[in-house]
């Protein structure tokens, strides 16, 4: 196969693109999936490795992943959900003391506002440091921080305080904790 | 009263500060009870990773991590329940290798996890990981291995899924959990004061993961050992829902639990699928109450291995 004359798809670059910084995903080396030009018909190279993150996952992760140079390790897991103004969405999590966490949330959906609450174990919302992106990079995305001050059982609460839609939006909630 | 020209100014502006206020904090609404009961609970998500645990015990205790490591021997079984739950087992004793920063136990741990996932037959997605295990240990490259070590434990759950063996998952978070709270146990009984035990007042947790393994099979829920996982969580519950009065009684509690859980945990590891093998796996200890190295577990230096 002559790897110097090929060219990427869309899909083949953004997948690339992806996997060159999901190293707690299911990704966890670039996965060469590269669409070969009309001279080179060949079978795309199977992926033996399980699903590729979704495009929600993906931004989420890439959001968390600027926490990692402040010291903060990203769980290898996700929390995929489908999310409507009506129906906010709610994960339970046990937390530490002494450690920090964040919570991302995105959608590939631009133009909404997603919101992340912390809960106490009773569900009374509390004081978390709060982040939003200015959806200048597509899509949109939330995160929330906290240092709690026991450890126990908490909440994670995802809402939609502005949509244009009432369509069911699909989501992805990541966590990182240092 | 007169209210003059300036005071209305004065009134209008604090009402107005006090609604700019409001606006930028918006008020959340608590959860209604049937949030709280919807809430989702996600075994990838909802229970902590050894390595949240452990990194918590580093800053309120110190532990001397290398008076934590355990031999890493792989359980010497065909019985899949006992396999999964060595996962668990085996990947927290990763993170505390990882934490030590030992290498070479980092691989050994890594090569018995590979074997149980072979034995369990979930290993085809793992030789990758397997690799980079060895290659992360080879390079201390210890932030790497800790993310590597979780990612370890989910292929192998995503595999038991894969295989319609996702009972099987229940084990193995519940193990690693287990093993996490022997562990901190053991490193609060080792302080004087009980230093970190808020750490291990995770009774929602227990309650939770009991619960989960009420929806195992019938068949695999009389299994000698799972049975045996389903009573340390249910004891563990319980003795987490106490209020002890006094320092004293808030030890015995912890040691309570410690026992339960590392006289578990060696259960889980014994090999006895043959008598040759029976007779190679090292005898039952005493009770780790009773075990000297738990004075060794706690040095006021961290170690600094590099």
């Amino acid at each position: 196969m002559n790897r110097s004359r090929f060219f990427i798809s869309a899909p083949g670059f953004f997948l690339l693109t992806a996997g060159s910084f999901i190293t707690n995903g299911y990704v966890a080396e670039p996965t060469p999936i590269v669409q070969e030009g009309p001279e080179h018909q060949d079978p795309l190279p199977a992926n033996p490795a399980p699903p590729v993150p979704t495009e929600a996952r993906r931004m989420a992760l890439e959001s968390a992943d600027a926490f990692t140079n402040d010291g903060f390790r990203i769980r290898d897991s996700e929390w995929p959900f489908s999310l409507t103004k009506a129906a906010p969405a709610f994960l339970e999590v046990t937390l530490f003391s002494g450690n920090h966490y964040w919570f991302v949330t995105a959608t590939p959906t631009a133009g909404v506002k997603l919101r992340v609450t912390l809960y106490d174990s009773s569900g009374h919302p509390m004081h978390s440091e709060q982040w939003q992106d200015s959806g200048e990079h597509g899509g949109s995305r939330a995160a929330a921080g906290i240092a709690p001050g026991e450890s126990g059982n908490y909440f994670v609460g995802v809402d939609l305080p502005e949509t244009p839609s009432d369509q069911p939006l699909d989501c992805s909630l990541v966590s990182a904790y240092k | 009263m007169m209210l003059t020209g300036r005071h209305f100014a004065m009134l209008v502006l604090a009402v107005l500060s006090c609604r700019e206020a409001n606006a930028a904090v918006p008020v959340i609404a608590p959860m209604t009870e049937s949030q709280k009961q919807a809430a989702v609970f996600l075994d990838a998500l909802s229970i902590p990773s050894p390595g949240e645990v452990f990194a918590a015990l580093n800053k309120s205790s110190h532990p001397n991590w290398a008076a934590l490591i355990t031999p890493a021997e792989a359980p010497l079984t065909t019985d899949r329940s006992q396999l999964a739950l060595a996962v668990g087992v085996m990947a927290a004793n990763g993170y505390i290798a990882v934490e030590a920063q030992d290498g070479q136990q980092v691989k050994n741990i890594g090569r018995e996890m590979m074997t149980s996932a072979k034995a369990l037959g979930v290993s085809q997605n793992l030789m990758g990981r397997g690799d980079s295990l060895m290659e992360f240990a080879a390079n201390d490259a210890w932030d790497s291995l800790a993310d590597e070590l979780e990612a370890t434990e989910n292929e192998v759950k995503a595999s038991m899924v894969e295989q319609k063996d996702h009972v099987l998952v229940t084990l193995t978070s519940a193990a690693a959990w287990l093993r996490g709270l022997d562990v901190a146990t053991q490193v609060v009984l080792s302080s004087e004061t009980l230093q970190g035990a808020s750490l291990i007042r995770q009774q929602e947790l227990a309650r939770r993961l009991s619960i989960q393994l009420d929806t195992l099979p019938e068949r695999m829920k009389h299994d000698g050992l799972v049975s045996r996982v389903k009573a340390t969580l249910d004891n563990v519950t319980q003795l987490l829902g106490s209020h002890p009065d006094s320092i004293e009684a808030e030890r015995r509690m912890i040691q309570q639990i410690h026992d339960s859980t590392s006289g578990l945990v060696k259960e889980i590891l014994s090999s006895s699928e043959t008598p040759a093998a029976a007779a190679s796996a090292q005898p039952a200890s005493p009770p780790a109450s009773a075990a000297s190295p738990i004075a060794a577990v706690t040095s006021s230096v961290e170690p600094t291995k590099q």
